[in-house]
């Protein structure tokens, strides 16, 4: 997704007020500048009108000029993706880059080149789910992984043994990226889709669930997951805070899952439940 | 040893909200830090204030490493919202498009007053009051000190 980047030259009074007025016509984020602000909107929804009438508004207060560009899209976590190093989770499991050597000493090993998505194994939630699944069973089994960014979580279930893998993501990266990944680690059994998981495709139901999200979404979407998985089927979460746990647990069991296991990372933790 | 730093960053990021895209990208992707892992904590610790414009202050170090802090969300932010408009008015001195009461501007400069150091409560209250009017936002009744 191409971006505008509008530059505004105002002074530091008026910043913030700037800053809630371009808040209000779909602005998303800010940087604080020498000469103002830069403000950041999809291009997509980028009005120029909307910006000269705010602009217009405050003139006859302070100085107020804007310039606004184009910013294309591209790997912005390339400088960190290039240089990140091998990791190994649980004593049974490397995750590492096409660029490092393979030590074949583990009885996993997964493959990862991000390109600017989620799940490397260095994040404590992504290291503690795939503990959880190493914990787990996976053969024979159907899992969806629920906003999979780089599928590693999904890569794990076809190497231990999944029958059938369907991951998806609302980010285009990331669907892009668990696709080249997908196939890095051949992994044959896993299927790719872009969207949340009310416009997805998905089979009536799966006998695990993997879901490295947040705790906002996880609480939405709880009741979703329940629907998929039938009696005995397992339910993976992390993403996170430790205090969060009561809220996701009391959730759940209003959904008939029953809590197995609970790891914790300071301050994330995860969580396994049974239905 | 102390780790070295080097550089700041201050951005403005709707809460529950950061994701790789510019400006949270190209600010820090350019200094070598994890972007995802920073979108990933900073989506965690702002749940509580999900699509709430939120300062943050990045604080990077050689190593690769950062640490940021989440700050209170700018007045004019806070007075919209309190006001429930949308943008302030077009002619602020004459055409009022909202108001506020001396109650809801004294929550709000409570609100700010953690990143107001040494401020006093009225001070931060007058503050608030100003930066209301400039975006055409009455404030209804008397000021406490002048009842």
């Amino acid at each position: 997704m191409d971006f505008i980047e509008l530059k505004v030259t105002v002074p530091p009074d008026f910043s913030d007020i700037l800053i809630a007025e371009l808040a209000e016509i779909g602005f998303e984020s800010f940087l604080d500048t020498d000469y103002g602000v830069d403000g950041y909107i999809p291009a997509h929804l980028f009005d120029e009108q909307q910006v000269a009438s705010i602009t217009e508004k405050y003139s006859h207060l302070t100085a107020i000029t804007y310039t606004f560009s184009i910013i294309k899209r591209r790997n912005w976590n390339e400088e960190w993706e290039k240089s990140y190093e091998p990791i190994i989770i649980g004593n049974q499991c490397l995750v590492r880059a096409s660029f490092h050597d393979g030590l074949g000493t583990y009885p996993y090993e997964i493959i990862i080149n991000p390109k600017m998505s989620f799940g490397t194994g260095h994040h404590e939630t992504t290291a503690l789910m795939l503990e959880n699944q190493l914990a787990i069973s996976h053969t024979g089994k159907r899992v969806l992984d629920v906003g999979c960014g780089t599928g590693i979580l999904a890569i794990m279930a076809c190497k231990r043994g999944a029958a059938k893998v369907d991951a998806f993501d609302i980010d285009e990266w990331a669907v892009e990226n668990s696709r080249e990944n997908f196939e890095l680690n051949s992994c044959n059994t896993a299927t790719i889709q872009q969207g949340t998981i009310r416009e997805v495709k998905l089979a009536p139901n799966y006998d695990i669930v993997l879901a490295n999200i947040n705790r906002n979404v996880l609480l939405d979407e709880i009741p979703v997951y329940a629907t998929l998985l039938p009696a005995g089927g397992k339910l993976l979460l992390s993403g996170f805070y430790e205090k969060d746990i009561a809220d996701i647990e009391s959730l759940a069991s209003t959904q008939g899952f029953s809590k197995r296991e609970q790891r914790i990372k300071q301050p994330w933790a995860s969580l396994v439940f049974e239905k | 040893m102390a780790k070295e730093v080097l550089g700041y960053l201050k951005l403005q990021v709707k809460g529950g909200a950061a994701n790789p895209s510019p400006p949270i990208g190209p600010a820090l992707g350019s200094k070598g830090l994890n972007i995802m892992e920073f979108c990933k904590q900073f989506n965690a610790r702002t749940q509580e204030k999900a699509g709430q414009i939120l300062p943050v202050l990045i604080t990077y170090y050689t190593d690769k490493s950062f640490e940021f802090v989440i700050k209170t969300p700018p007045a004019p932010v806070l007075i919209m919202d309190a006001a429930k408009i949308k943008g302030g008015s077009a002619e602020p001195n004459r055409n009022k498009v909202g108001s506020i009461t001396w109650d809801q501007v004294k929550t709000i400069a409570q609100t700010k007053m953690p990143d107001l150091n040494a401020f006093k409560l009225e001070s931060a209250m007058k503050m608030v009051a100003g930066t209301a009017r400039s975006m055409g936002i009455t404030v209804t009744g008397n000021a406490p000190w002048e009842s």
